[in-house]
Parts: structure tokens; C-alpha cells; sequence
């Protein structure tokens, strides 16, 4: 069945890993530096470290001791911060704008995101050192529910009142990308809607700099649903008029698609929010030749 | 609504899928799932292993009765075939007799009539 | 007589100097990124006022009780340069906005109050209070309680039930779980919530 729950959770970005060349023995050859596999983008890519060490080990210099700490990935030397999911990655360090990329793709062209594998004795500060394993991975992930669980609720306690065998099963079906065990827990944490209280949004820019912001984004107001657009015009004045009359000057991205900025934040959650609870939006800056064609 | 995200979705689907088949998707539960399977497995055949055990200690103590009974058998069989040997010694000792006696008889009757005979002659 | 709490921002902390020359090609110090800020000024066309940490006025004598956690400017994380790229595609108007952007974002030092509360053995940090920079991630709280304490590691908690990703600004999350307007952060040893 093709639904937009369906598909924002089956979505999938193919990914070319190279090798730092630091790292690799002076006899390996050039073929092997670089390793393709494709990823979901609802998913963290720290979990696939152990598979790109497996598959590389041979080429690198040294032991691999540690499948996770130390190792880091980097696109054009911006290191990725592991704790986002994938695909929120990728729209926000490319800053994708999905129309400009449709205008360019053929049907024989490969969308492939380039990365580079890095090792170090003390990772980059945007990354989250990961000691204790799939473990640390885990309890983080957690961790960001219950916080979107605060949001949602005002306290963590849907969260935390799930019994221990569902806590293990939500945290499989993320592991083993089953959407139906997902999205019977997830049911269980989220209120209705006269009980939400606000919406655990994340905006990610990349410009001018990289940035995080978790604005305050209630559920409804006197005015009815909150739109996308209501927070992103009183968050951003600079790029999100409140007049219609004057264009935006940038576009919102979720799941890789733009979104029209009149959509309530619930429904928007409902539908294309991420597997750890947040709705995640990139910020798109409108070039000149995006937005002779923009269309929202 | 939903149908304008969806179509977009498509779109995006159509451009990053594009090819994909040629990326493989690793498995990233691979260790932990396999160790979950084979841990439930072993559960598993632990149980088969189980019932098996018990259905083998049933069998032994029926196959135990059962040769008890052969062995029991076996000794009526070779009992039964000494007394069998007896009686047919016997009885071939009898027909002999039997035979004997028969000529005898045959013989004293031939005697008789030769002598009834000569008297009339 | 105010307290001064000097603390270094996270990226200091964990500057190049402990990477190994091989894997030391990038460097994360907190000069590495000012200088890259810098540039990136000059790449938006604004002047680099020398001013760029936020000059901490010493004007806070007013907060006796509270401490006033002092820190670099949050660090600066610059985009990919193919992304960065359409800075220079930008139409007149997306110039101008993300100008404001940045100003805006660099004459931010507005403060937020912090609550430190100590799970368990660990001992209270002094002040209990402290005031600290709404731009500053939330790994700087993290960093400074682990060097005020002494301790190798430490397990922070908002409102005593979860703990945030690292790189959340203290402002955003003061915004949403302030409790009489103080973000109450309590601190273990070890792992506390699970």
C-alpha cells in the first residue's frame, strides 16, 4: 500500500564511503578505497560503521579495535553528527533543494552522496564519542524520545511507563526497519490531538553556518492547527514572510521533499516525522535559478 | 493534502532509487539478529531435544518388554521343539511297534488260514 | 563581588592537540574556528569587529548568588563548500536575509538561568545557579560540570528525565522546560534515568 508514512519510512539514499587516505596501507589499491551501499535515510549511520570496518579492514593500516569510537564520517571535511537521522543529514549539509535536483536528473543518472571515512584518537567536537556501543546508541536514542515525549505530552511518562519487552521491540523495529512494530509503539506515546501540546520540531541550517534550533511550536492556537509556516515566519522573519504577497526566500525540507508551508505541524508529524520522535526540517536558501521555478 | 506529499515523495523516490539496485542494503542487526535467531532456535531444538529424549527412554523400555517377551518366546519355541522331537521319536517308536505288531498279526492271520487251509485240504 | 565561572566552549576542549599527527590533519580548535568564522564574515560582506565572543560585561554584579558561566563564542560549524556555494547565487533579497541572519545570531548573548541539582553522591557544584549564553550547545553545561566536579565522566538530566543531544542550544531547550524560569539540570556519576 503507497502511503506517505509508508514511503517517508522507506525512503533510501545511496552512499559511496572513501577511505581517508591516511588510513589505508600504502600497498592497497586504488579500487578498493571506496565502498557503495545504500542506507534508509530513517536511520543513523553510526550503525553501519561495524559493516564499512568489516568491509574495508583489510585495506586500512591498522587493527580495527573499535567498530565505533574514533570513526567518524565527513562530507567535504564537515564532519556528520551520527545523532540525526540520515536522511535529515543529507538534506541539510546539501542544502537539497528537490526541485532544482529533479530539473537536473535523468533517467540514467545516479544520485550517490559522497563520504569520507575518518579515524582519529579524539573525534571532531560535533560528534558524540560512542564507548559503550550499540549500548550508548540505544540509550541516546531514548533519550531523544522521551524529550520529544515531553514536548508532546509535558512529561516523560508515556515514555517511560512502556513496559520493558515493548521498550526492546521499539527499539529493534528501528534496528530491523519493521514499520508496523514502530508505528504501534510510537501510537502509544503520541496524545490525541486535544492533548498535544506542542510539536517536537528540529530546524537544521546549514547556512550561514551549521545550527540546530528546536523552536517552541504549539499545537494549536486560538487561530486553529499551527502551520509549518507560522513557526518558521516568527522563527525566521528573514527568509519566512507573513505576507503573501512577498516571496520566501527559503524553502522548507522534510524526507527530502518540500513542503508546503500552509500544512499544520500535526498532521505534518503525523506523516513525516522521524524515527526518533522529532519532525525534522532543513532550511533550503533559494538561489536565483530556484527560485525562478519555485512552485509552493 | 496527503496526496501532494506523496506524489512528492514519488518524485524524490524516483530520483534517489534511481540505480539503487546497485547499492546493496547491509543488514545492520546482522550479529544481533542472528544471535537472537540462533538463540531461538537453539530453544527450539532444545525442546525437540527434549521430547525426543523422552520418546528414545520410552522406546527402550518398550523394546526392553518386547525382547524380554521374544526371549520368553524363544525358550517356549525350543521347548516346545525338544517336546516335539520327543513325541515324533515316540511316535515313530509307536509306529514301528504299531508296524510290528501289524505283521505279527498279518503273519499269526497267514499262519492261521495256511493251517485252516491245510485242515480242509 | 560577582563569581566569574571560566569555562572553555566544547570545541576548546577538544582541540587537535590530542590527535595523533596522522589523523591530526583536521583541526577543531576554538582559533580554527574563529578564523573560519571570520572569513565567512568577510565571504558575507560584514566586517570582522574583532568583537566576535560576545564581550562579557562584567556588569553582573547585580547576581550575587548566581554564578555567570563564561564561554567562547558557540562554536562555529561551517556548511559543506559545494553548500555554501550558492551564498553567491543568492537572489538580492536572500543576500540581505541572511545578513540579518547573522547579525542577528552574533548579537545574541542574551543569558539564561541554570539550575544545577546533584543526583545521588555526587556533590553540589557551587553556585547552584548560574547564568550562561542561550547560543552555547548544551555540551558546554556538560563540559563545565565536569571540570568544576573533577570527574571523568557525568550524566546530565533535564527536569529529571532525559538528557539532550549535545548539540541542542541551552537557550532552545531553557524555552521549552524551564521551570520558574530556571533550566534544571541535575547531574550524576553514572547513569541515572535510563
Amino acid at each position: 500500500m503507497d502511503s506517505v508514512r509508508g514511503r517517508a519510512w522507506a525512503g533510501s539514499l545511496n552512499l559511496r564511503i572513501t577511505v581517508y587516505p591516511d588510513l589505508l596501507l600504502s600497498s592497497s589499491s586504488q579500487c578498493k578505497h571506496s565502498i557503495n551501499f545504500k542506507v534508509p535515510r530513517e536511520t543513523y549511520l553510526v550503525f553501519y560503521f561495524p559493516y564499512i570496518l568489516e568491509r574495508i579492514a583489510t585495506e586500512l593500516r591498522n587493527n580495527v579495535t573499535e567498530h565505533y569510537n574514533g570513526w567518524w564520517v565527513e562530507m567535504e571535511g564537515v564532519p556528520l553528527s551520527w545523532n540525526f537521522p540520515v536522511g535529515v543529514l543529507y538534506d541539510s549539509l546539501t542544502g537539497l533543494d528537490p526541485l532544482l535536483r529533479s530539473s537536473k536528473h535523468q533517467s540514467n543518472s545516479i544520485n550517490v552522496w559522497e563520504l569520507t571515512l575518518r579515524h582519529g584518537a579524539q573525534s571532531p567536537s560535533s560528534i558524540i564519542p560512542i564507548v559503550r556501543g550499540t549500548d550508548q546508541i540505544r540509550e541516546f536514542w531514548m533519550h531523544q524520545w522521551k524529550q520529544a515525549c515531553f514536548i508532546l505530552n509535558g512529561a516523560s511518562k508515556q515514555m517511560m511507563s512502556l513496559s520493558k519487552p515493548d521498550t526492546m521491540k521499539f527499539w529493534n523495529s528501528v534496528l530491523r526497519r519493521e514499520q508496523n512494530v514502530f508505528d504501534a509503539i510510537r501510537e502509544k506515546i503520541l496524545p490525541i490531538l486535544e492533548n498535544a501540546r506542542f510539536i517536537p520540531l528540529r530546524v537544521h541550517l546549514a547556512l550561514p553556518q551549521i545550527r540546530l534550533l528546536e523552536p517552541q511550536a504549539r499545537v494549536q492556537d486560538n487561530n486553529g492547527l499551527t502551520s509549518l509556516g507560522n513557526v518558521l515566519n516568527s522563527e525566521f522573519p528573514e527568509w519566512f514572510s507573513d505576507d503573501p504577497s512577498r516571496p520566501n526566500l527559503a524553502k522548507a525540507i522534510i524526507q527530502g521533499i518540500e513542503v508546503p508551508l500552509q500544512l499544520s505541524l500535526w498532521h505534518l508529524y503525523q506523516e513525516l516525522s522521524s524515527f526518533d520522535g522529532f519532525l525534522h526540517v532543513s532550511l533550503c536558501l533559494m538561489t536565483e535559478d530556484a527560485s525562478l521555478t519555485s512552485h509552493s | 493534502m496527503s496526496g501532494l506529499l506523496l506524489q512528492r515523495l514519488k518524485d524524490r523516490d524516483s530520483i534517489e532509487k534511481n540505480f539503487s539496485e546497485l547499492f546493496n542494503e547491509p543488514l545492520i542487526e546482522q550479529k544481533a539478529s542472528s544471535r537472537k535467531a540462533a538463540e531461538d532456535q537453539l530453544a527450539v531444538l532444545k525442546l525437540e531435544l527434549e521430547s525426543k529424549d523422552k520418546e528414545i527412554s520410552d522406546l527402550k523400555s518398550t523394546l526392553k518388554l518386547k525382547s524380554k517377551d521374544t526371549e520368553h518366546l524363544h525358550d517356549e519355541i525350543i521347548t516346545l521343539n525338544i517336546e516335539n522331537n520327543l513325541l515324533e521319536e515316540r511316535l515313530n517308536k509307536t509306529k514301528a511297534e504299531y508296524d510290528e505288531i501289524v505283521q505279527r498279526w498279518l503273519r499269526k492271520v497267514q499262519q492261521e488260514a495256511n493251517i485252516m487251509n491245510d485242515t480242509l485240504n | 563581588m560577582s563569581q566569574l565561572l571560566e569555562s572553555e566552549s566544547d570545541a576548546a576542549s577538544t582541540s587537535s592537540t590530542g590527535e595523533s599527527s596522522r589523523f591530526g590533519k583536521a583541526s577543531y580548535s576554538v582559533q580554527d574556528g574563529l578564523e573560519q568564522y571570520s572569513k565567512r564574515l568577510s565571504f558575507l560582506g560584514l566586517e570582522s569587529s574583532g568583537d566576535v565572543p560576545p564581550p562579557e560585561d562584567s556588569s553582573s554584579g547585580t547576581e550575587a548568588s548566581s554564578g555567570n558561566i563564561k564561554t567562547e563564542s558557540a562554536p562555529m560549524r561551517p556548511a559543506p563548500v559545494s553548500t555554501s556555494a550558492v551564498l553567491t547565487h543568492l537572489t538580492p533579497a536572500g543576500d540581505q536575509a541572511i545578513k540579518k541572519f547573522a547579525e542577528k545570531e552574533s548579537t545574541l548573548p542574551s543569558k539564561v538561568q541554570i539550575k544545577f541539582q546533584p543526583i545521588g553522591s555526587v556533590p553540589q557544584v557551587l553556585p547552584q545557579s548560574a547564568r550562561i549564553s542561550a547560543s552555547q550547545p548544551f555540551s558546554v553545561l556538560v563540559t563545565f560540570l565536569r571540570k568544576k566536579l573533577k570527574m571523568n565522566s557525568i550524566y546530565c538530566y533535564v527536569n529529571n528525565s532525559f538528557s539532550p543531544a549535545p548539540q541542542q542550544s541551552v537557550g532552545d531547550l531553557w524555552r521549552h522546560f524551564r521551570v520558574n524560569d530556571e533550566l534544571i539540570v541535575s547531574y550524576c556519576g553514572g547513569v541515572a534515568f535510563g
